[in-house]
């Protein structure tokens, strides 16, 4: 029929507007942009790793041993470890795996605290009070401790830290859809759409949801960098990835052993974990100031 | 008012237990047999089968959950498989170096932190403004236990000019006594007037006092200026202009008693985000806490150890919460 | 004409993610000595960032006054520095906003806020501080003034702190109070309690009122002249029975109740709000909704013709006196 597609045709063209508004909005704030095109370039490292590297078997397993802790020169840009290994192709590696166990660690943060923080948020009642204590218990932990702890008990290596962060991470998720949603629940198109006798599924998830996504989103950019800065961490102390894997954290703490003797050993997956965290931040911190309901009058 | 005190108390109580709860769950997901693990690697199934019984694993898991619970009250924590000295003593130890630690990178932080978020959000958008948030984003992105062995590698290796690591040097344990009065090296040193070892260790105290205080600065910076942003653009502070009020006198006075709440909100966050620094920290700088403890307990897999310090941490960080929500909660705002 | 108050010629603009819009373009707008002058105008209209843009508080950016001249007492306030400007708020000029509960700091007692203001503005030491406090509560005609100098505003009812604004609004001897909207957010009742104080504080102490409001009726009952604001322009203005008796301007009329809104009316509203025309295309900005607009309209902006010594009107009918037979005098 062509008057549905019609309406849908609109409902994308305005979408994309609206896409096009907020990119501009981002482009003003110069940092919040230079920061995503950095974000798009170590994606696209990430993706092409495995073909750029300059010595694609050092990443793992090769062991070099008479090109042992080299310093860096034009061959090994970031000099070499222990085994002979190529510095720069593991840092370069690691983008790999730090970026995609974030993103893991994120997605399924997400799919499992904001389900919960609606379901939670919208009946209230004991459902709601069993939900929040439960999120209560978890947050009351430092953060990192109970990814620490739970890391140490599953046994370490890299999954088993993801699947830590996880398990630490959802909470925050929960809480914060859950806080959204109590206040949303009682605006008027809520009790419009439920008087017409809308699904409650669908009241949750396609009206009241989308009033409460943006501080989720900027929240889950601001925790793609903090994820790989504590999976770094969990990797530093030993409790995530373990040998061979070129994991920024763990290269670092593989080069305290060798602090003396080959003192930028540590530097480079440092700087690799503090850029992309950097970006991270900036980006959330753009989008922050660009999704905030700007209905503050003068 | 002493009923919200009374009512908070419970919850925290109740908090503690979830805790708990959680701590026993993960203690029996270990893939590896903890009997196997007292006993060392070359015990026989008989000694295996006998430390088993001695640490009560073969009993159904709801009596072990009370024996846990019961030690727990006892102040028993178990036994670190490291050391085999019991975990409470252990932490006793070495909990006053990571207290010092904590408690004056908070200091710093807060020293440093406030006035930049202050700073920061009187003068939005200005030069000030823009170089106080790339500081304070900057300080939170950096990973902590990396800007430890940078710092370590400039101060130590290249300039010389700090130690390495520990808590005093090696000439002044040896040649001087140490008071033991409060447990804490500051303090002993500052109250027998004793400056040498006050000198040493603040030589000592100045990398990882930086290091774990990087994170909280600049959170505590972020948390300031939000909270006074949103304070300033308020309308009693617009009113309080218009009664000819100058802007000093709006800021320091009326906008900072505001910012009370949010403000001792990010300090308590900011305390428990030290001291997970410290637990990326301490093995660095050889600096004889917990945090040390914890990470060394990791490598060799103590799970006792583990569980203490997880538990003692997590009871200090619920402890802290409670402070501050009574605290907060003096604020006339808050109807009880 | 009077020296006392003038605006002249005032442009402010504002930035928005749309570009530059103009939000107010007032030519003239002068006020006498103790006169209350009422200015109405719907939501949107630029009453609010006309009151701010007096005393110099509008935030700025995003706001920049582009031109213009406000002249009190033969000082031009826009040209002074920060410092002189303080010296004239809450001494010379004086405000009082729409919201009392978000106007009072939450966190000190209304009578510290009343001795803040009254210490820096006066120079008084705490006692005398109190005593003033004390002084102006009673002004204000709230009961039991001693104890409610120990109250927290949440602690108070709407008319209450509405109260305790004007109490601090007035406690430094303002001449010009500017009434931003004082009662929108009390009842009626309340309302009514609030405009008989203002009254009465005006005959007590002398004081000149800027009092604006989106409530017809209100500013027509409370001032003695009248100006009516349509985006950004005073397009009417003269003494309130000149305006009740004799509205000129097709939106003066409509506001006033005068114009049925009918058939054709109706279809303009619509085509306003589902914005086929744009306003800015056209030189007078109520060409979109005006029911009785002209070519000349289109191309040429109004201009400000005199009906009366007091009544001026910013319209192209006025010039040939074109008003309807319909009854011209509102029914209340």
């Amino acid at each position: 029929m062509p008057k549905k597609n019609n309406y849908y045709y609109i409902l994308i063209k305005r979408r994309l507007e609206t896409l096009k508004e907020y990119l501009y909005l981002l482009k003003q704030n110069k940092l919040t942009f230079a920061a995503l095109m950095i974000i798009l370039f170590l994606i696209i490292i990430a993706i092409i790793a495995p073909i750029i590297v300059p010595f694609p078997s050092h990443i793992y397993g090769a062991v070099n041993p008479q090109d042992k802790l080299l310093s860096p020169s034009w061959t090994y840009l970031f000099g070499t470890d222990e085994m002979g290994r190529d510095l720069f192709s593991r840092v370069l590696y690691g983008t790999r795996i730090s970026l995609l166990g974030s993103l893991i660690a994120v997605t399924m943060g997400l799919l499992l605290g904001v389900p919960l923080g609606l379901i939670a948020g919208f009946y209230g009642g004991f459902i709601d009070e069993f939900i929040m204590r439960i999120v209560d218990m978890f947050l009351s932990f430092p953060p990192l401790l109970l990814a620490m702890a739970i890391a140490a008990f599953l046994g370490p290596s890299l999954q088993n830290a993801i699947i830590a962060l996880i398990i630490s991470w959802w909470p925050w998720y929960t809480r914060l859809i859950r806080g959204q949603v109590v206040s949303i629940k009682e605006r008027e198109f809520v009790r419009a759409a439920h008087a017409i006798g809308t699904p409650y599924w669908q009241i949750m998830f396609k009206h009241i949801l989308p009033n409460c996504i943006s501080p989720v989103i900027v929240q889950a950019s601001l925790d793609l960098g903090g994820i790989i800065l504590t999976l770094a961490a969990l990797s530093f102390l030993g409790l995530g990835a373990q040998a061979p894997t070129p994991e920024w954290g763990l290269i670092i703490n593989t080069s305290r052993t060798y602090f003396i003797k080959a003192w930028w050993y540590g530097i480079f997956p440092g700087m690799a974990i503090f850029t992309a965290v950097l970006c991270f931040n900036l980006l959330g911190d753009g989008l922050r100031e660009v999704l905030d309901p700007k209905s503050k009058k003068y | 008012m002493l009923s919200f005190i009374i009512r908070r108390l419970l919850l925290g109580i109740l908090t503690i237990f979830g805790v708990i709860l959680i701590t026993f769950i993960l203690v029996r997901v270990v893939p590896s047999d903890p009997a196997a693990q007292w006993v060392g690697g070359r015990a026989t199934p008989q000694q295996v089968a006998a430390a088993r019984e001695e640490l009560g694993l073969d009993k159904p898991v709801y009596v072990q959950f009370e024996r846990y619970i019961r030690d727990l009250l006892k102040g028993n924590l178990g036994y670190s498989l490291m050391t085999h000295q019991p975990v409470v003593e252990e932490l006793k130890k070495r909990f006053p170096a990571t207290l010092e630690l904590v408690f004056i990178s908070c200091i710093i932080a807060i020293l440093i932190g406030i006035p930049l978020g202050l700073i920061s959000a009187k003068d939005k958008n200005s030069w000030t403004d823009h170089f106080s948030r790339f500081f304070s984003i900057g300080a939170i992105s950096i990973p902590t236990f990396w800007l430890a062995l940078v710092l370590q590698l400039i101060f130590f290796m290249f300039l010389g000019l700090l130690p390495s690591g520990g808590q005093l040097s090696m000439r002044i344990k040896l040649f001087q006594n140490v008071p033991h009065i409060t447990g804490f090296i500051f303090l002993d040193s500052l109250i027998t007037g004793n400056f040498a070892i006050l000198k040493d260790f603040l030589k000592h105290l100045i990398l990882p006092a930086i290091c774990v205080g990087a994170y909280t600065i600049g959170l505590v910076a972020r948390m300031t200026r939000s909270a006074l942003l949103e304070i300033l653009s308020e309308d009693y502070i617009k009113a309080a202009r218009s009664y000819g009020l100058p802007e000093r006198l709006i800021l320091y006075s009326y906008a900072l008693k505001n910012s009370l709440g949010p403000t001792i909100t990010a300090v308590t966050l900011a305390m428990g985000y030290a001291l997970m620094n410290t637990f990326l920290v301490e093995s660095v700088f050889s600096w004889p806490g917990i945090g040390k403890y914890i990470a060394d307990a990791v490598v060799c897999l103590d799970y006792p150890a583990i569980m203490g310090v997880t538990i003692f941490a997590a009871c200090a960080y619920i402890l802290l919460n409670l402070i501050a929500d009574i605290i907060i909660s003096l604020d006339p705002r808050v109807k009880l | 004409m009077s020296n006392y108050f003038d605006i002249k010629d005032l442009k402010i603009n504002f930035e928005t993610s749309e570009g530059i819009k103009n939000v107010i373009n007032i030519n003239k707008l002068n006020l006498y000595k103790g006169e209350t002058f009422g200015i109405v105008g719907e939501s949107g209209s630029g009453k609010s960032v006309l009151a701010m843009s007096i005393l110099r508080i509008l935030p700025s950016p995003p706001a920049f006054i582009e031109s213009g001249e406000i002249i009190f007492k033969e000082q031009n306030l826009l040209s002074l520095k920060e410092k002189e400007i303080q010296k004239i708020r809450g001494k010379g000029i004086s405000m009082i906003f729409q919201d009392p509960m978000s106007t009072l700091n939450p966190v000190f007692t209304v009578g510290q806020q009343i001795m803040n203001v009254v210490r820096h503005n006066k120079h008084l030491n705490k006692k005398g501080a109190e005593k003033e406090a004390l002084r102006m509560i009673k002004l204000v005609k709230l009961p039991d003034a001693k104890n409610t100098l120990y109250k927290y505003p949440n602690e108070l009812s709407g008319g209450q702190r509405q109260r305790i604004i004007i109490a601090i609004a007035l406690s430094c001897g303002a001449e010009l109070l500017i009434a931003d909207e004082p009662t929108r957010n009390l009842d009626v009742t309340i309302q009514a309690g609030i405009l008989k104080l203002i009254d009465e504080l005006k005959k007590e102490l002398g004081i000149t009122i800027l009092f604006i409001a989106n409530n017809v009726n209100i500013v027509f009952i409370v001032s003695d002249r009248v100006a009516v604001l349509y985006k950004g322009k005073i397009i009417e203005v003269g003494t309130s029975q000149e305006i009740k008796r004799e509205p000129i301007h097709p939106y003066t009329r409509r506001l006033l109740g005068i114009t049925p809104v009918d058939r054709e009316i109706s279809n303009l509203i619509d085509a306003d709000f589902k914005k086929e025309i744009s306003s800015d295309d056209f030189a007078c900005s109520y060409f979109c909704k005006c029911e009785k607009r002209m070519e000349i309209c289109k191309k040429n902006s109004p201009t400000l013709t005199r009906i009366s010594n007091t009544h001026w009107v910013n319209c192209h009918r006025a010039i040939n006196r074109e008003v309807d037979n319909e009854s011209s005098s509102i029914s209340h």
